[in-house]
């Protein structure tokens, strides 16, 4: 089972209410046989755009992230469900990726002249060799 | 041992230092140092056409003489390295307080790399990672938020750092 990310905004409600829905999300996840590693509150604050959710708009949100792990095949299931929930504005799944990314700076590679880069060389050889196979299938054709 | 052909010591010296991987492998070896490696290591002597010692070796006296080959160039100048690969930094989606810097207080798009100074992976990888945090509600799509205005600018899109790539 891949790790994944649950980026989850609900919106304005009391404490007790908050809760409850944490919970129905918890409980969406076991059900499809997950596992809940942990439970991250991101606050509330203003949405960064206005979002119009099940014909109501909305301005404020609480942010919630969930990082789970759960086999690949329930994820659409999961994200269909946290659609229908009323009190979920935005659900988001997304893959865990590795921290240490990239391994090695390209940038001095990049800021020298073309005729010194790898990637312009590679072209240039590509090019070399679709002119090499033009040039044979003329000359066959002249010649015979 | 030939301690009276040490007497031109810093013509040895100078030598030495240039004395090339070929043309030590075409000197004569002695019987116990056959490799280039154990050249450094055991004290034997080392004679060529001219009948004058090159590098008399021995543990006790100046192995100072040797020339060091397997030694960095001490002139090599540092790597040039983008920001976030220099300091080790990981961009996510979540932080978006450094993912509004890479984005343009004006028209609320993102910086392209000829403006950022960034390494081609860790362009791709921000362009990724605002994208992500706007269709997340995580970040504003049209404009850059306003608290983040007075943040300290990495860079001077005025001034580009580089020709425009496209």
């Amino acid at each position: 089972m891949p790790s994944y990310e649950l980026a989850v905004i609900l919106r304005k409600m009391s404490r007790p209410e908050l809760v409850t829905t944490l919970k129905r999300t918890g409980q969406a996840i076991f059900e499809k046989g997950g596992i809940i590693r942990k439970i991250e509150n991101l606050g509330t604050r203003e949405l960064p755009y206005r979002m119009r959710v099940h014909n109501h708009s909305h301005t404020e949100g609480s942010y919630f992230l969930f990082k789970f792990d759960a086999p690949t095949n329930t994820l659409t299931n999961l994200h269909d469900s946290f659609l229908r929930d009323i009190d979920i504005l935005r659900p988001s799944i997304s893959k865990v990726e590795p921290v240490n990314f990239p391994e090695e700076c390209t940038l001095e590679e990049e800021l020298q002249p073309p005729a010194y880069r790898k990637s312009v060389e590679v072209l240039l050889k590509q090019d070399r060799k679709k002119i090499f196979k033009k040039g044979y299938k003329n000359l066959s054709n002249e010649y015979i | 041992m030939f301690y009276n052909s040490l007497r031109p010591i810093t013509y040895i010296f100078r030598e030495c230092r240039f004395i090339n991987r070929r043309t030590l492998i075409g000197m004569k070896f002695s019987s116990v140092a056959e490799s280039e490696r154990d050249y450094e290591a055991v004290g034997e002597k080392i004679s060529s056409s001219d009948d004058m010692v090159v590098g008399h070796l021995s543990v006790g006296m100046g192995v100072w003489m040797i020339p060091v080959r397997d030694m960095k160039n001490p002139y090599e100048k540092e790597k040039i390295k983008c920001i976030l690969c220099k300091y080790g930094i990981h961009v996510d989606y979540k932080n978006i307080r450094l993912l509004s810097q890479f984005v343009s207080p004006y028209t609320g798009r993102i910086y392209d790399k000829h403006i950022t100074g960034l390494c081609d992976a860790q362009q791709k990888k921000v362009k990724q990672e605002i994208l992500k945090a706007q269709n997340f509600g995580f970040m504003p799509t049209i404009t850059k938020e306003v608290k983040f205005f007075k943040d300290p600018k990495l860079f001077d899109p005025f001034n580009p750092k580089r020709p425009h790539p496209h």
